[in-house]
């Protein structure tokens, strides 16, 4: 789901710049980082990069590669996810050319932001009804609507960035763009919903004395 | 230059490529970045192209058949191709010659949580990759297909591993007054 650099227009990255570090400094005054969050985020970060490690094989000759973001914003909330991923998706756009420099403030505010905060809400409307189905739809949402995101971004670069109708970044509009992202994400979705239900309730059994609710 | 001004020096150049709209100016700062690179410019190089390789093949393909339909600018193509590997290589050259923990001090909560996340990255990854070697000499692999039952114990140690190692730093920055508690 990672945009890559290049793609993106200065009309769309600045002012994602701008938000995105307006996000990264309301986080981190909302987690009030001491000694014991320092570590736990820089912890639950390499969790993170660690399990997009963990390739699972989909139809096709494809992987997809489990995000974990609806797991960290269960276990340890929306914004502690938020800064983790964050930090994960720099590193790797650094160190491993994975998503772009100059889409990095896109990448966080789709996949951190929109990731953590809709399973995180997702989870607290469905939870009243039945907790496994709120877990699994949190999983679900972290990864559906950072692709709508991502697809309206990508999209919308003809629009914004053109000359003379040749354009200048991604060269695909929104018919293009909206479903060749979107409905495959339905069903990686899916996938993480279940991983997110196994997974959570897996840790939280296991570690009982740390995510006791 | 200090590491911290390289840094910025770099987010400046990256930032100034995006409104740069001529193939041959972007050309001359792949060229510029490749003499940057050091002894280690092919290696770089051969990094950069392998990463944006399977991106921008696929949307350059996808291109190239749309423009059997509607008319289409291939030096277009060429300009985005282009600013994406001069970007990514670039970044690349950055990361190779700088100490990135320096560059990001300008903000010590940064540097610290980079520092810690790299460390237990390498940490986790090792850990992981040992995981692998031993499905692999036991018969089984991840590449294949992962279950509830690998999965598990997989998450148990990861986790485990983070939390042990999370308040073990949490003492050590404690105890060396790094951060104000």
């Amino acid at each position: 789901m990672h945009i890559p650099d290049g793609f993106i227009s200065p009309q769309i990255y600045i002012p994602a710049i701008a938000i995105s570090a307006s996000l990264l400094a309301l986080a981190y005054k909302k987690i009030e980082l001491d000694v014991e969050k320092i570590p736990l985020i820089a912890g639950v970060s390499a969790i993170s990069f660690v399990m997009m490690l963990i390739a699972i094989p989909f139809p096709g000759g494809t992987t997809m590669h489990l995000g974990g973001v609806a797991i960290i914003s269960l276990l340890f909330g929306p914004w502690i996810a938020f800064s983790s991923i964050s930090l994960v998706l720099l590193i790797q756009a650094l160190l491993f050319g994975e998503g772009g420099i100059t889409s990095y403030p896109i990448n966080i505010i789709a996949m951190a932001y929109i990731g953590s905060f809709s399973s995180y809400w997702f989870y607290r409307l469905f939870v009243t009804r039945s907790k496994n189905i709120a877990i699994f739809m949190a999983g679900w949402s972290s990864i559906f609507f950072p692709s709508i995101i991502i697809a309206v971004v990508l999209g919308v670069q003809p629009l914004v960035a053109s000359v003379d109708g040749t354009p200048l970044y991604f060269p695909f509009g929104l018919s293009v763009t909206l479903p060749s992202v979107v409905v495959p994400h339905i069903f990686i979705a899916i996938i993480e919903g279940l991983v997110t239900l196994s997974s959570v309730k897996f840790l939280k059994t296991q570690f009982r004395s740390v995510f006791s609710e | 230059m200090s590491d911290r001004v390289w840094f910025f020096v770099y987010l400046l150049v990256v930032m100034t490529l995006g409104f740069v709209h001529n193939e041959w100016i972007m050309l001359l700062g792949i060229i510029i970045t490749i003499a940057l690179g050091g002894k280690a410019r092919f290696k770089i190089f051969k990094k950069a192209l392998l990463v944006i390789a399977l991106f921008n093949l696929s949307i350059s393909l996808s291109y190239i058949v749309y423009g059997f339909f509607v008319s289409v600018d291939i030096f277009a193509l060429v300009l985005i191709n282009l600013r994406a590997f001069a970007i990514t290589l670039l970044t690349f050259t950055l990361v190779r010659r700088i100490n990135l923990h320096k560059a990001l001090d300008f903000s010590k909560v940064l540097a610290i949580l980079y520092g810690f996340t790299y460390a237990q990255i390498i940490l986790l990854k090792n850990m992981l990759h040992s995981y692998y070697e031993g499905l692999k000499s036991r018969g089984a692999t991840l590449k294949t297909s992962i279950t509830k039952k690998q999965l598990q114990p997989l998450l148990t140690t990861l986790f485990g591993t983070m939390l042990h190692k999370s308040s073990e730093q949490s003492m050590g920055l404690r105890s060396r007054g790094l951060i104000d508690d």
